[in-house]
């Protein structure tokens, strides 16, 4: 009883002050991250922020210059790739050439020597699992992109191992495969219920899959939380720009009350601001405004209506629009600021309108949503 | 722009038939009855009956054969790992021996067989014979077939042997499930060009090949000393048919290799 309540509460995956160093660049900076058993976890940032060595470095790719790897409770920082119980999924799929389809899947399982009539009975399952039933005597190059993909997975989870690593398994397929396969995947973690860690650097797909995201930056971990936190109130201007189009104006904060806040911004507006992100007063640098949470209106304002105590209200000129079908996205010219202002117009409220360039503008949106950033 | 194509025609028709014409001739004249070659007297079978009972040819070809067998066996092994080395290890002076390899395949012949010829005789005091011959081919062609096999591991995807580590082969176990299979084209192309060269290799074969050890090139060049004969032209058209054979050969081996 409780051995598996220890189970559950240890994670299956526990990376611990890892820190990877090719010659001078820092590829990994001391990051630590735990992945309890049955979720999916994202290591999102761009090109070359350290995800890939990260994941490679679980594997057994890399070895970490300082720090723990630690697998299902153990200690593998000294074991190799073949005596780890992780597998990899690879971008380009990695799939044996030269072999079929039931050969690739039943690779892994021949290297332990399973009996003949057992690898048959598993690589067959695990065909049918992934909906490739009768092309198991096919070459890689007779499959669609998407079977490769579900070849490689099969022949990964096929040795079910603690942890299933994913390195950008999606980036090689085209958007309405990748929307399938996203599908698919959510599926088979679901019913085998194994541990997923995600490499991307595609927010939608981390946002949209994750359970928890790390999001990384020069080999570091700056922000980690559910989709929802790192999308709603992203702590840092990196993580906000990163992580969607949103709009960011620069600022100090001049004054605070109780949970209320007033910011400065570089272009001199007083802004309210909501206190939370747990950054000191003295660290903000500014606030972060997601484009589908501002509203329009063409006439002018109603200082009734649009109290400053209640709204951020900008005035502006419609710089440009670019229709893109469930919404519209506006670019502002702002009266008192450097800055554009990006507005995204839901379909369903200003169905019927169409707002042309040049047109004088209000935007405003309540100030709580407005959301503070630390460097 | 008709008559350029015309123009294209005549020149290309002209380089075709200057290749192939003295070709044909030995084709042709291998099967003339009479001796002398330039007169076509009647269709014969003669001169390749006079091959089967030829005791000095035959141990010229099985010499040559013997030789060329192990050359090819020997430049596969050396070549693969070679290549894999060059391709995977990082090492000092890499580089240089890269061009360091390069150099008995560019040497011309006369030189590399001068200088064998002394290494042996002076140096390292091998008797001239079969062991030298091998040696002597084995400089240039093992070199070859490094250079043909690399070329097929730089359009080789490495996440294979990765994703075959990950999924537990160990580095040996991986390298003949995974790597081997996968060189085996470039493996088998180099043969395939090896073979040829080494069986009608003669200028360096020539200098290390000491008395009595004649393989056939130099079995032929031998003869035509003493005039040609219509045999030489059997031999000649036999040998261009294995050549052929081989040559189509490595060309659907290559239209394979293409697939991966």
């Amino acid at each position: 009883m409780t051995s598996i309540e220890n189970d559950k509460a240890k994670p299956v995956l526990e990376i611990k002050n890892v820190t990877k160093r090719f010659g001078d660049l820092l590829a990994v900076d001391a990051v630590s991250i735990e992945i309890p058993k049955g979720e999916i976890f994202s290591l999102l940032g761009p090109s070359g922020c350290g995800k890939t060595t990260l994941l490679r470095i679980v594997a057994g790719f890399e070895r970490p210059n300082l720090g723990d790897i630690i697998l299902g409770g153990k200690k593998v920082n000294h074991l190799p790739p073949d005596k780890r119980e992780c597998n990899i999924v690879f971008q380009q799929h990695a799939l044996f050439p030269h072999m079929t389809v039931f050969d690739n899947i039943a690779f892994g399982l021949t290297e332990r020597r399973l009996p003949k009539n057992q690898i048959q009975k598993l690589v067959n399952e695990a065909i049918d699992f992934v909906n490739l039933t009768g092309m198991g005597k096919r070459l890689p190059a007779q499959l669609s992109g998407g079977q490769q993909q579900r070849v490689a997975l099969s022949r990964s989870l096929v040795l079910k191992p603690k942890i299933l690593l994913l390195d950008e398994p999606l980036a090689a397929l085209d958007r309405k495969l990748r929307k399938e396969m996203q599908t698919e995947l959510k599926r088979i973690q679901r019913e085998v219920g194994i541990t997923f860690l995600n490499v991307t650097h595609d927010q939608k797909e981390a946002l949209s899959m994750s359970d928890k995201i790390a999001v990384m930056k020069n080999g570091a971990v700056i922000q980690m939380g559910s989709p929802r936190d790192i999308y709603e109130t992203p702590k840092s201007q990196f993580v906000a720009s990163f992580i969607g189009a949103t709009n960011i104006f620069k600022g100090r904060v001049e004054a605070g009350e109780n949970d209320r806040l007033e910011l400065k911004t570089d272009s001199g507006q007083k802004i309210f601001v909501p206190k939370k992100n747990g950054i000191a007063q003295k660290n903000i640098t500014g606030f972060s405004i997601h484009p589908e949470l501002i509203s329009i209106s063409r006439d002018p304002p109603d200082n009734q209506k649009l109290s400053r105590d209640q709204y951020t209200v900008f005035q502006g000129k419609v710089k440009e629009t670019f229709y893109q079908g469930e919404f519209s996205e506006l670019t502002i010219e702002l009266n008192d600021s450097s800055d554009d202002l990006t507005v995204h117009l839901n379909r369903a409220i200003h169905y019927n309108s169409s707002i042309e360039a040049g047109s004088k503008i209000t935007a405003y949106w309540d100030w709580k949503y407005n959301n503070v950033l630390g460097a | 722009m008709k008559k350029d194509n015309i123009l294209l025609k005549v020149i290309t028709g002209l380089v075709y038939f200057i290749l192939w014409v003295p070709v044909l001739v030995v084709v042709i004249f291998s099967f003339n009855e009479s001796k002398l070659g330039v007169v076509w007297k009647k269709f014969t079978f003669k001169w390749y009956r006079t091959l089967l009972d030829n005791s000095q040819l035959h141990d010229a070809l099985f010499r040559s054969l013997a030789v060329s067998v192990v050359v090819v066996i020997f430049s596969c092994i050396i070549g693969t790992l070679g290549a894999y080395g060059f391709y995977k290890l990082q090492f000092r002076f890499k580089r240089m021996l890269r061009i360091a390899i390069l150099v008995p395949i560019v040497l011309p012949g006369v030189v590399m067989g001068g200088s064998l010829l002394v290494y042996f005789e002076r140096i390292v005091h091998v008797p001239l014979g079969y062991f030298s011959i091998v040696i002597a081919q084995l400089s240039w062609t093992a070199p070859l077939a490094v250079f043909i096999i690399l070329g097929r591991m730089q359009r080789i995807d490495w996440a294979w042997e990765e994703a075959a580590q990950d999924l537990g082969a160990s580095k040996i176990r991986t390298f003949f499930r995974i790597t081997l299979p996968l060189l085996l084209p470039a493996i088998g192309a180099s043969a395939l060009v090896i073979f040829p060269w080494s069986f009608d290799d003669f200028m360096i074969t020539y200098f290390v090949a000491g008395v009595g050890n004649a393989t056939l090139p130099i079995y032929i060049f031998s003869q035509l000393r003493f005039g040609a004969t219509p045999t030489i032209n059997c031999i000649g058209t036999i040998l261009m048919m294995i050549s052929i054979t081989l040559l189509l050969l490595s060309m659907a081996l290559e239209n394979k290799n293409k697939r991966f």
